[in-house]
């Protein structure tokens, strides 16, 4: 149970702030929250850290699970605003770290896209829009969208790779 | 749903920009696919970094009540070196 809390101390803020951030909702992201951490607690084996570290792996889940909310409510997600605030309360300043850089990596990783490329994941990641409804918004082909989507992951994908794999192995 | 299409919408997957039924022909095709495996692998955790800078200190509150119901129950373990992970899973 300490590993739970610590593990909490850790990455509560991000778990939370993605939640926030995507449903615009502090009750509904404090119960994805909830959720996300005594999913983990309950299913360890379903965290592979061969695949991936434990940050982004937690940021997935809590963005997937909070785009689930948003859809199932069936209303446009709203920004998170107000009470964004850099996470405190943490434990492993070299995790830290290691994680602000590679937050800033993809960062600029985002920042160096293609305008249209930006704006396609954006709206996707942020807002949790859909494709289609992405495509709508932009009004621009699916297809177009989706092509823009993959490159752009792609560009990022490989510009924080590589550093990546070698600091957290 | 075939290869193309599938590897077509890795890139909406990744963001969680698919509907619910696509999301699973995705998944079903990735299973016996090694080349969408990868590209999964490789733009998924892309996404995941997109949201660790978007964090927000949750009401001091919630910690202890997530800890007071982990208590509840001896399901589970966290272990960070758990053994060998299962892709399927980590869709829930």
């Amino acid at each position: 149970l300490d590993a739970l809390g610590e593990v909490y101390d850790m990455y509560g803020a991000v778990v939370y702030g993605v939640a926030l951030k995507v449903t615009g909702e502090r009750a509904e992201a404090e119960a994805l929250t909830r959720e996300v951490f005594l999913d983990l607690w309950r299913h360890p084996e379903r965290f592979d850290p061969s695949r991936s570290p434990l940050r982004p792996w937690l940021a997935m889940l809590a963005h997937r699970r909070a785009v689930e909310a948003v859809r199932a409510r069936a209303a446009p997600s709203r920004q998170g605003d107000g009470m964004v605030a850099s996470s405190g309360r943490v434990l492993d300043l070299d995790e830290i770290m290691q994680s602000i850089i590679r937050a800033e990596e993809v960062r600029a990783a985002l920042a160096a896209l293609p305008e249209d490329q930006r704006t396609a994941i954006r709206l996707a990641y942020f807002a949790g829009k859909t494709y289609q409804q992405v495509a709508a918004a932009l009004d621009l082909p699916e297809d177009t969208v989706k092509a823009r989507m993959c490159s752009g992951l792609r560009r990022v994908a490989s510009s924080v790779h590589v550093a990546v794999v070698e600091e957290e192995r | 749903m075939d290869h193309r299409a599938a590897n077509e919408l890795l890139g909406p997957y990744a963001l969680d920009a698919c509907d619910k039924a696509e999301t699973a022909a995705i998944e079903a095709h990735v299973l016996d696919c090694v080349t969408c495996q990868r590209d999964v692998a490789e733009i998924h955790e892309a996404s995941g970094w997109l949201g660790v800078f978007e964090t927000a200190i949750p009401a001091e509150w919630l910690r202890a009540a997530i800890l007071r119901e982990a208590a509840t129950d001896d399901r589970g373990r966290i272990d960070r070196r758990a053994g060998v992970g299962d892709r399927r899973a980590t869709r829930s």
